[in-house]
């Protein structure tokens, strides 16, 4: 199975005025084809800009200071000139933003606004485009397809406008989808809606995702695979399955002990504090000072990422320790 | 065990220009009970935050009775408003626009107890600072405004500021839904752990689920301002027969991904509340709805006790498994 997209030590800072605000600290991930990827994270972590700079729309005072965003085999495409890089952003990885009214062009309406993502990466006519743009709207689910093309976006649901993202986003059949925290902001009924169209849509065209979340319940449902961010790194990475079985970073048990359904068994778990400032981030693990089984080597040390199974990665200094720990524990049970 | 709060028959009309009527809520009943925590969970724009605000008396209803420890709210003189409402709180969703910016975490605590006039100086100061410990809010941050608070440090002293007048009731809107998973977490245990301790009956309005089911007595489901199916946490999540409960309930994803997802589903999304349809709510999406459910109302209709389902259809339902099919 090759890989679709390879981001390798990414580092994304921002200058302000306090400092350098450093939000991607060496993050590398990689999604494989036909896979889907869940990247979960509190608010703060990263993860939306990320995904900017893969997609190359970190602004000022953003700047991505060093890592490498392999797509397929060999393109960096952090390395290619803007309009060489054009021609795979929007065309082969594409990306849906939270908020789908706030991203749509207010003065377009939403047909044009396919049409000229259609010809922008094409060489279509502009009646075809008009033809693929009716057909995608009518398989997103948008009901009345003809007469919606004309729709400005204030004239559609906060649901509708998220169907016309996705249809503009799978317009020219990417391979990659990112989703970036794509049924924020939805109804719960309607997220579902939402969430079950991204996956049919993946599914039957072929396509790999990364679908970024801060909902454990949709990597649940939805993902292959799941990477925990914290701090803008890579905290923990593994199959779906064996992660929800028994999580293993300090993070992911505190992430999942503060779901509401998991509070009756361990009130006791749940992070003490809020996530670190990215204007100074601490010593050693980022996640020293919230955690409860820190030690002096996680003072000092940064852990580098390691193999506790297959495919189950895990950066902390006791990673074998909380491994064996987790297993036993399920044995127990079982 | 008579009811701290009865709402009946309750309506609220919004004029929405010209001579259209937005109806929020088109007549609901409800009780909640001392030290209670009753659930309202529904989508937005189905009306459950305008409810809040009614039984708080910020709203004024078109029509319809609030009788808090029996006595009327809504037509009762000025000074007896006054005295019912010390008791009554609420805590809002978005923590930090819900604090004034420009005093600091001690003086908003103060400041709702001092208006109070009911205890002397002195004790007024222990008081505040013995809220603001039972929150966990530190010393070093009784200075501090709410900027300079992170969200779930602002979230505590909104909770701070609704129990210092040691209220009977408090309304908590979504006060969990702006927040991450884990300072979700430490609100929901300290909500908890408040109504323990002081007995506090809570209405609790969100659409997260699991947070209501870890939290809730009894949950009531609105759709399109009414009240569709109402009654304990498990008869409403084990035995939920509304097709919007199913569906609501189907949406939900759990964190294991070993839980399969129902597939039932709603078709589209909520209509608007502008001049709404005879019938049925819920007609224009139900997979189930038939001919009556477009013409006629349905009635609240009681299918096991304590558990109330508003559905053509759930009289069907009480005559036995095939009976379904016979109602029809």
């Amino acid at each position: 199975m090759g890989s679709v997209l390879k981001v390798e030590e990414l580092y994304t800072s921002f200058q302000v005025k306090q400092g350098e605000a450093k939000v991607v600290n060496g993050l590398s991930f990689e999604v494989k084809e036909g896979q889907l990827l869940g990247l979960v994270g509190e608010s703060g972590s990263g993860k939306s800009v990320a995904a900017a700079s893969i997609m190359g729309r970190v602004r000022k005072p953003g700047v991505i200071k060093s890592g490498r965003v392999i797509y397929g085999e060999e393109v960096d495409i952090l390395q290619l000139p803007e309009d060489k890089a054009r021609a795979y952003r929007g065309k082969e990885i594409s990306l849906i933003a939270a908020n789908a009214r706030g991203h749509l062009n207010p003065l377009l309406t939403v047909g044009d606004q396919i049409v000229d993502t259609c010809i922008a990466h094409g060489t279509m006519k502009k009646k075809e485009a008009r033809a693929i743009a009716v057909e995608m709207l009518k398989a997103v689910g948008i009901p009345d397809p003809q007469r919606r093309f004309y729709s400005y976006p204030h004239e559609l649901s906060g649901g509708m406008a998220q169907r016309c993202m996705i249809a503009m986003a799978l317009v020219n059949s990417p391979r990659l989808l990112i989703a970036d925290d794509a049924t924020n902001g939805l109804d719960v009924t309607v997220q579902a809606q939402i969430m079950d169209l991204i996956i049919q849509m993946i599914k039957t065209r072929k396509m790999s995702g990364v679908f970024i979340t801060h909902d454990l319940g949709v990597v649940a449902q939805c993902c292959d695979e799941i990477a925990i961010m914290y701090c803008g790194q890579i905290v923990e990475q593994a199959a779906v399955g064996a992660f929800y079985d028994a999580p293993c970073h300090p993070y992911s048990v505190d992430l999942m002990g503060s779901l509401p359904e998991k509070l009756g068994d361990d009130s006791q778990r749940g992070s003490k504090d809020t996530l670190v400032s990215p204007l100074c981030l601490p010593s050693g693990c980022m996640y020293h000072p919230r955690c409860r089984d820190a030690t002096k080597l996680c003072r000092m040390k940064m852990p580098e990422l390691c193999q506790v199974s297959g495919t189950h990665w895990v950066r902390c200094h006791h990673a074998k320790q909380l491994a064996e720990k987790g297993g036993a524990k399920d044995g127990g049970i079982a | 065990m008579g009811a701290l709060l009865e709402v009946k028959g309750l309506r609220k009309e919004f004029a929405a220009g010209g001579r259209k009527k937005l109806t929020a809520i088109n007549g609901i009943d409800l009780q909640i009970c001392p030290g209670e925590t009753f659930g309202l969970i529904g989508e937005s724009g189905s009306g459950k935050s305008t409810v809040g605000r009614c039984v708080l008396d910020l709203l004024k209803p078109t029509d319809g009775k609030i009788r808090y420890k029996g006595e009327d709210l809504i037509h009762c003189d000025l000074h007896k408003k006054k005295k019912l409402r010390r008791e009554m709180q609420m805590v809002f969703q978005d923590p930090y626009y819900s604090l004034n910016p420009r005093s600091t975490t001690w003086d908003t605590v103060y400041e709702t107890l001092r208006v109070d006039k009911c205890i002397g100086q002195r004790e007024l100061s222990e008081r505040v600072r013995e809220v603001l410990g039972s929150v966990c809010i530190k010393e070093e941050e009784y200075g501090k405004y709410p900027h300079q608070l992170s969200a779930g440090q602002q979230q505590r002293v909104g909770i701070a500021r609704a129990i210092v007048a040691r209220p009977n009731f408090i309304v908590l809107d979504e006060p969990t839904s702006s927040l991450d998973v884990s300072i979700r977490a430490e609100i929901i245990g300290l909500l908890g752990e408040l109504q323990k301790e002081m007995g506090v009956a809570y209405l609790f309005i969100s659409h997260d689920l699991s947070t209501i089911k870890y939290l809730c007595h009894r949950v009531a489901v609105m759709y399109l301002g009414s009240i569709v199916e109402y009654g304990s946490v498990p008869q409403i999540f084990e035995g939920h027969s509304h097709p919007y409960s199913k569906a609501l309930l189907a949406s939900v994803m759990v964190a294991d991904p070993k839980v399969e997802r129902s597939s039932y589903k709603l078709a589209g999304e909520i209509p608007s509340p502008i001049d709404l349809p005879p019938g049925c709510p819920l007609a224009s999406r139900c997979p189930e709805a038939t001919e009556v459910c477009r013409k006629k109302e349905p009635d609240m209709i009681q299918v096991e006790k304590g558990h109330f389902v508003k559905c053509h259809k759930a009289s069907g339902w009480m005559l036995g498994e095939d009976g379904e099919e016979k109602s029809l």
